[in-house]
């Protein structure tokens, strides 16, 4: 690459882990390419080898604090595989309850915390004020409400798991045990208010989408694929179902077991990044691209499984018509019917009887030397892959999640960003917080990705064309 | 514009810290000897959790006075010491796993236009390794800190104290 100048931004701030942004420009001063650096790595596919496969549920929960639950899912989803085994009805519809608990309150904190300072602030706005206490200040019972939408999700983990944090719940063959009536009934209790807050964070995110409505088409807008589980009426399906992976035009290219996902996905490696890069095997790298998360599995979709997350989507098919279902602001709006059809689901769980069955675990020993585990976790498509040997002790394990299928898509948004902020070699105020506002649409965990520790920190660098650090924008 | 508020405690004690990482489950071990001492009280809310997280704020939004609990790495004479505090929202942390104890009584106060008098006992700790039990050093520094907070509890909940008093 012949380039002169580059821009660094670090740190990034309001998502889950550390990141890096360099910009390099080439002799005109003018963007040839923006690189999202993910810098940090753990290593957890490596130092599960030799663990027996039972306790891959509790260990993988670790990767991350925010979606543990979707980690445990899939993780005890490839233990039943290797088990051989069809967990009992209820287990599963225990797990799929915990599943929205964990959507509920990961798209409430995300919305209501991350991102509802940029919409209701102002991208310019200062940056000590654009922050959830920001919020607080100037919309308290937004931000009062959004912290109890959140709470509803953590209650439905904790009744299940024990805790809001790292529960002990999915494990090999079912679940570790039943739905008391008592939570029941108290969990319940919570939905009609959890509404009311969806949809008035849907009417916010609605009525600013209106309103900035041409920044909305121009910000990070750009063709790709899209993927994600569906069930059998093509409805996202948060927990199972076919992988589904559409052009942009909606056109399905390949629905498929996920289980052959490898006859499908590969990765790519590039050196400046721990993070690796999912791509749609039969086009290549980069050509292959694809998005996961909300805007990918609204994209996706034949319709929503729940009434009104389906009317919702109508709504929003208008708004992304004429091809402007890339535009990656609308991440937000699909977030939060994501969040109303959770909300549905959950209530349409807890309201059937059998959801307080006892029959929730078969125990067995290992019949199958491989298991594939996938789930639909908050940001995205999330695969494990376990291999075990005579005596189900880990021989192999392959971890995709969600903010690795979106890394090509995260690197173009922020090439884009920075290709309408970067003229001449001239950095236009607003740079930082508007590629840190890319994104953050995407809501990525790099402590998943790439098993980071720790808060995400961005830091923009700016090189010239001869490699010489024009500048350096960072967040104090 | 704020909430309004709807007291329905005394006084809600919180403890902090991962039960796991042994001293750090200092604020839960509190928290639960506490709770055992102060029976007669019904008024009193408890809650235990890992680090100050916003969603506490809707369970303390009907406090009339907080007791937050926490272990230190701090060296502090006769290994406790417990301070008012006051809110705080200058100082916001990159992500919520780095709230402090004045940053939800900034919230609170956002949210409902004043924060209740609060105050935080924190206890010197000497290992967070991992384990599950306390060490006996900082048992005995615990047991110490419970004792005169009984008194204290007790002594606030017939007369309150003047705000801004330190033991």
């Amino acid at each position: 690459m012949t380039t002169t100048q580059k821009i660094t931004l670090n740190p990034i701030s309001r998502l889950e882990g550390h990141g890096k942004v360099t910009i390099h420009l080439d002799a005109a001063g003018e963007v040839q390419e923006a690189r999202f650096h993910i810098t940090q790595f753990r290593g957890y596919e490596r130092f599960c080898y030799g663990r027996p496969f039972e306790e891959m549920p509790i260990i993988t929960q670790r990767i991350c604090g925010i979606c543990p639950v979707s980690h445990q899912l899939a993780s005890a989803k490839a233990c039943d595989a290797i088990l051989g085994v069809e967990i009992p009805p209820a287990a599963k519809a225990l797990r799929v309850l915990e599943h929205m608990g964990q959507y509920i309150q990961s798209h409430a904190l995300h919305f209501f915390y991350l991102a509802s300072p940029d919409l209701l602030l102002g991208w310019d706005a200062d940056p000590a004020e654009r922050n959830v206490v920001g919020v607080i200040g100037k919309y308290p019972e937004l931000a009062m409400k959004g912290i109890r939408m959140r709470k509803l999700g953590q209650e439905i983990i904790r009744a299940l798991g024990g805790k809001k944090i790292h529960p002990a719940f999915a494990v090999a063959g079912g679940v570790t045990n039943s739905l008391s009536e008592t939570d029941r009934a108290s969990l319940l209790a919570g939905f009609p208010d959890a509404y009311t807050t969806c949809h008035a964070g849907i009417e916010l995110i609605r009525g600013w989408l209106q309103d900035h409505w041409e920044e909305v088409k121009r910000f990070a807008n750009f063709s790709s694929h899209y993927a994600g589980l569906v069930d059998s009426n093509g409805c996202p399906d948060m927990y199972d179902g076919k992988l589904r992976i559409t052009r942009h035009d909606h056109q399905i290219i390949e629905e498929f077991d996920p289980a052959d996902y490898l006859t499908f996905i590969a990765e790519h490696v590039e050196p400046w990044s721990y993070l690796k890069f999912p791509f749609f095997k039969p086009e290549g790298y980069p050509e292959g691209c694809y998005r996961v998360g909300p805007l990918a599995r609204l994209n996706i979709a034949d319709a929503m499984s729940t009434p009104q997350a389906d009317e919702e989507l109508q709504h929003f098919r208008k708004l992304s018509e004429n091809g402007l279902n890339g535009c990656t602001l609308l991440y937000h709006y699909a977030r939060l019917i994501e969040a109303l059809n959770c909300l549905e689901r959950a209530e349409q769980l807890l309201s059937d009887d059998r959801i307080c069955s006892r029959d929730v675990r078969y125990t067995g020993q290992p019949v199958n030397e491989e298991g594939v585990g996938v789930v639909e976790a908050p940001r995205g498509t999330l695969i494990h892959h376990y291999q075990v040997d005579d005596y189900g002790a880990i021989r192999k394990v392959n971890l995709i999640v969600a903010t690795g299928h979106n890394n090509i898509a995260m690197n173009r948004s922020v090439q884009l960003v920075a290709q309408e902020y970067i003229h001449n070699g001239q950095v236009q105020e607003g740079l930082l917080n508007r590629v840190e506002g890319a994104i953050r649409c995407y809501d990525p965990c790099l402590s998943c990705s790439t098993h980071a520790f720790g808060q995400m920190l961005l830091s923009i660098q700016i090189y010239g064309a001869d490699g010489e650090l024009l500048a350096e924008i960072r967040r104090e | 514009m704020s909430v309004p508020i709807d007291p329905s405690w005394d006084l809600y004690i919180v403890g902090f810290g991962n039960p796991q990482r042994r001293d750090d489950g200092i604020g839960s071990y509190i928290v639960r000897q506490l709770k055992s001492a102060l029976t007669a009280y019904d008024k009193i809310g408890f809650l235990s959790v890992r680090h100050p997280e916003p969603s506490i704020v809707d369970e303390l939004h009907g406090a009339e006075q907080i007791l937050f609990v926490d272990a230190t790495i701090e060296v502090l004479t006769n290994g406790w010491q417990l301070h008012r505090i006051q809110p705080e929202l200058e100082m916001l942390p990159y992500t919520t796993h780095h709230f402090t104890p004045m940053v939800i009584l900034g919230m609170i106060k956002m949210i409902y236009g004043q924060s209740p008098p609060t105050w935080v006992l924190t206890v010197e700790g000497c290992d967070f390794g991992f384990g599950r039990r306390l060490t006996s050093t900082a048992k005995k520094r615990a047991r110490s800190a419970i004792s005169a907070t009984i008194g204290f509890v007790r002594a606030n909940l017939q007369t309150p104290l003047i705000w801004g008093q330190t033991f």
